[in-house]
């Protein structure tokens, strides 16, 4: 409502608005712009330059504000499934489960292998490997 | 219940690993490699069983087994629990690295306790045994949780206060692993019964 009241005041008011306008719009646009009082050469040339001016100001804050809703909307997406990652990493995965699981049995494994090994080179007979 | 790193001070935390390491060492001699099988079995089971949460208000505790563990497999039953503790400890991030020899003590302990006792009722009825089996299991854990409060007390926490809170919070925990133990001593009594009948904790009598 106030983007279309302050739009409408423009269109009726014309060139003189935007030239009254004109200094404030630059300097937030350029920074370094110099203060000009709002009577400065009221000539039909620099009123349209200051109105075309004037538009290309409100487009690029125009284009600001839309990028900036769209990085918010970005951000808190990323924060969302940063959240959701947060969870799921305190959480026990079935992955984790089964490597343990894994890692148990196959530990088990050697240490059988070792001993049975260590018997058959025990008993009378000697392993597989030494006999004739 | 797990010691978490940076809880104990740095005396009783090298201690514990010095004491844990003798553990694993006994442990380890008088498992007899005919038995590896069942010692992995036991140690998968005890592993994957601090997954099995029980809710409890706000927080929730998750099984320990200890008792169920030392009941099968005599003494290797510490061998077992200490790698399912290092293992969990790797993967789950359940209690610390620094604390590991704290954690095997506080579960291991018990185990051996419960094997202990329970051997004394090796001989016994089916029924008594299983009703033995039960109560040792729930045992395990009531034990846990006073080595538990005695590890804190070193740590300058109060002993009675960590000992409550610790017994409190696993009631349900101890009823939950006798009812588990007696299904699962029902169980391989009718399947399997030489899985008890043999009891490794005699085992260098053999």
């Amino acid at each position: 409502m106030k983007g279309f009241l302050f739009r409408l005041s423009n269109v009726l008011l014309g060139a003189l608005v935007v030239l009254a306008m004109l200094p404030v719009l630059n300097a937030r646009a350029q920074g370094a712009a110099p203060l000009a009082g709002p009577t400065v050469g009221r000539t039909p040339e620099t009123v349209q330059a200051a109105d075309k001016q004037g538009k290309e100001d409100r487009e690029v804050l125009a284009a600001l504000e839309a990028q900036r809703r769209e990085m918010n909307q970005e951000l808190r997406q990323i924060k969302r499934e940063l959240a959701r990652l947060r969870a799921s990493r305190d959480r026990v995965s079935l992955h984790d489960v089964v490597s343990g699981v894994g890692y148990i049995v196959g530990l088990f494994g050697v240490a059988a292998f070792v001993a049975s090994r260590k018997n058959a080179s025990k008993s009378p007979g000697g392993t597989a490997d030494d006999a004739p | 219940m797990h010691i978490s790193d940076g809880v104990l001070p740095t005396q009783v935390a090298l201690t514990c690993f010095a004491l844990s390491a003798g553990c694993v060492a006994v442990s380890l001699k008088k498992t007899h490699s005919e038995d590896l099988p069942k010692v992995a079995v036991m140690t998968s089971a005890f592993f994957v069983a601090s997954l099995v949460h029980v809710p409890l208000g706000p927080t929730s505790v998750h099984l320990l087994l200890p008792g169920l563990v030392g009941i099968f497999l005599g003494w290797s039953s510490f061998l077992a629990i200490f790698l399912g503790l290092v293992l969990q400890c790797l993967l789950f991030q359940f209690g610390g690295l620094t604390a590991l020899g704290a954690n095997g003590l506080m579960m291991g302990l018990p185990a051996w306790l419960a094997a202990a006792v329970f051997h004394g009722f090796r001989d016994a009825s089916s029924r008594t045994r299983l009703l033995a089996g039960a109560v040792v299991s729930g045992g395990g854990v009531v034990v846990a949780a006073l080595i538990l409060a005695v590890l804190l007390a070193t740590g300058g926490e109060d002993f009675a206060g960590v000992a409550k809170l610790a017994l409190a919070a696993h009631v349900p925990v101890v009823v939950l692993e006798a009812v588990i133990t007696g299904f699962v001593l029902a169980f391989v009594d009718r399947v399997k019964p030489e899985l008890l009948g043999r009891s490794p904790w005699r085992s260098e009598a053999r």
